[in-house]
């Protein structure tokens, strides 16, 4: 908790630097922004960029649409601070969650750094300007990949780099400790989760026209809010071992009490004058039945015609374990209200399990056209598979067989600039 | 024949690559660092590191956005055109590891701020040289 309130400090220091500007401090104001109309043709299935945005379905303005500023605040030679907020269509509009950044940093010489405060998580390639449409190429970074990295993307804490020449290339390596609490909309109840004791270790190898990364990230889950699922855990833990003894087991399977999440991932980039490929492969290891194991990843390939970029790209992500089977126990001697009660109980914890499960894939092609300095246009075409139950990272209506497979096919068209 | 041999001499020399003015990295003159490698060099520019390898604060300086020497610069130090100096920097800025140089109208303005900021680096072309600054490193070395 004692993290929490140091992004708080962080932004009173900017305000108070703008007042006290006559006294050497310097302060430099930035945007991007990015305008994005597209289309979602599958009117059962909303989509959402990412976990923390609000999921829809047809045609939308907002999706991908968002507008963010910051201010470099430079203090002395050797501390500095950086504010940056983010609007965009957040499913739960709170000062929490369009704060990206907002840390001092301290840097005691030239290959170290120390910075405390909210910021960004460094785990994926782009999980340092994931919103910042101009400097990447598609019209959102991959969903699989990236659509529940977002609850990640920055938190509440410290971090130390370290950065030198190693051979002939640049190596950076950080470490990092703090918690975030992402809040978001699950089925029009709010939810939040508190990531504790997150603890990232992550390392970078510029080289040339490669990029390499590699982090490994590990945290405790607490503090879970969310109605339907704390109805749901009470209900289990009201049920006798002996009426249905899988209760104990979900129960504990659902709560938020003594689980953990590993989270390990790899990154490579090769941009050169004509190519620019990517790819990353992440795996989460992960006890809590609400995010389970899964694997994820991504491949994209670009190709420059001067002032365009074509690409196209495919995106999985699965979970590494089949899901518990749910085994109806015998109910018949049991009075007629309670065996109702049960099997409704029985059905709400094989539909949470089964809307826990990440089984999709991806296809895309588009082209990013830099249009000028500040300026770039993308059009991008993306197919999506999502396998039956293999939903968790959509929005599907109760309503909604989630045993078939569906398909969702989006067209978005955009505009970002920087200034 | 001298003719010829004069005609022949005036064309190699058009032709030669070094025809083209050089560009030199200058700093201010009571700036103790005397010279710097590319590496270094890209380390600055490039935002890696804020502080000259001395450790005293760097400020680089950009020439106008889509002039012929800034695309030069930055082709011959890093291989990279300035349409992909622009994403890197946008990525580099609002990931809040650094600001990038600052952009300069034209190459009096930069012999201004080199004046009077031993802190400030700038590229500019050879001929461009004046009294208060040194150069400290030429874009044609290897």
């Amino acid at each position: 908790m004692l993290y929490r309130h140091i992004p708080l400090f962080i932004v009173v220091l900017v305000f108070m630097s703008g007042h006290a500007k006559a006294d050497g401090l310097n302060i430099d104001f930035s945007g991007f922004a990015t305008l994005n109309m597209s289309y979602s043709d599958n009117a059962d299935v909303g989509f959402s960029s990412n976990y923390l945005n609000r999921s829809d379905t047809g045609f939308s303005l907002s999706r991908d649409s968002l507008l963010g500023g910051q201010a470099n605040i430079s203090m002395s030679h050797d501390w500095d601070a950086v504010v940056q907020g983010v609007y965009q269509d957040r499913s739960v509009k709170s000062f929490d969650n369009f704060l990206e950044l907002g840390f001092v940093r301290y840097r005691p010489q030239r290959n170290w750094s120390i910075r405390a405060g909210r910021i960004n998580s460094d785990i994926y390639l782009l999980s340092e300007y994931p919103h910042v449409g101009y400097a990447y190429l598609w019209a959102r970074p991959p969903h699989a990949y990236y659509s529940f990295a977002s609850t990640t993307g920055h938190y509440d804490g410290v971090d130390v780099e370290y950065n030198n020449q190693v051979g002939d290339g640049f190596l950076r390596i950080k470490l990092a400790v703090g918690e975030t609490t992402p809040t978001l909309m699950a089925s029009d109840e709010e939810l939040s989760v508190t990531f504790d004791d997150l603890y990232t270790l992550s390392a970078v190898y510029l080289k040339d026209e490669w990029t390499f990364r590699a982090a490994t990230s590990r945290s405790k889950i607490s503090d879970f809010k969310s109605p339907p699922f704390n109805t749901l855990i009470d209900g289990l833990n009201s049920v006798p071992s002996n009426v249905w003894s899988q209760a104990a087991e979900f129960s504990h399977g659902f709560e938020s009490q003594h689980h953990t999440i590993n989270y390990s991932a790899l990154g490579l980039t090769y941009d050169n004058f004509d190519w620019l490929i990517q790819t990353e492969i992440g795996t989460t290891t992960s006890d809590w039945m609400v995010a389970p194991s899964n694997i994820s990843g991504y491949l994209s390939i670009g190709y420059r015609v001067n002032e365009v970029t074509y690409f196209g790209g495919m995106s999985v992500a699965k979970n590494k374990k089949d899901t518990t089977d749910v085994v109806t126990p015998e109910l018949a001697y049991l009075p007629e209200q309670q065996q109702a009660a049960i099997r409704q109980l029985i059905n709400n914890t094989e539909y949470a399990i089964n809307r826990s499960v990440v089984d999709q894939k991806s296809f895309n092609l588009g082209a990013k056209w830099y249009y000028s300095d500040k300026v770039v246009l993308k059009v991008q075409a993306d197919h999506f598979i999502i396998q039956p139950r293999g939903g968790a990272l959509w929005d599907i209506d109760t309503s909604t067989d989630i045993e078939t497979e569906h398909n969702v096919n989006l067209v978005s068209l955009s505009v970002s600039v920087v200034f | 024949m001298a003719l010829i041999k004069l005609i022949s001499l005036s064309l190699l020399l058009l032709s030669l690559p070094g025809y083209a003015e050089e560009l030199v990295v200058v700093v201010n003159k009571d700036n103790a660092i005397s010279a710097l490698s590319k590496q270094e060099v890209i380390d600055i520019y490039m935002g890696r590191y804020v502080t000259f390898p001395d450790g005293k604060n760097a400020k680089p300086l950009d020439l106008p956005a889509r002039s012929s020497l800034k695309n030069e610069f930055y082709l011959k130090l890093v291989n990279q055109n300035e349409r992909k100096i622009n994403a890197y920097w946008a990525r580099l800025l609002f990931s809040g590891r650094a600001k990038p140089p600052v952009s300069m109208t034209s190459v009096n303005e930069v012999l201004g701020h080199l004046r009077v900021s031993e802190f400030t680096l700038a590229y500019i072309p050879e001929s461009e040289l004046i009294d208060a600054v040194k150069v400290v490193y030429r874009l044609d070395e290897n």
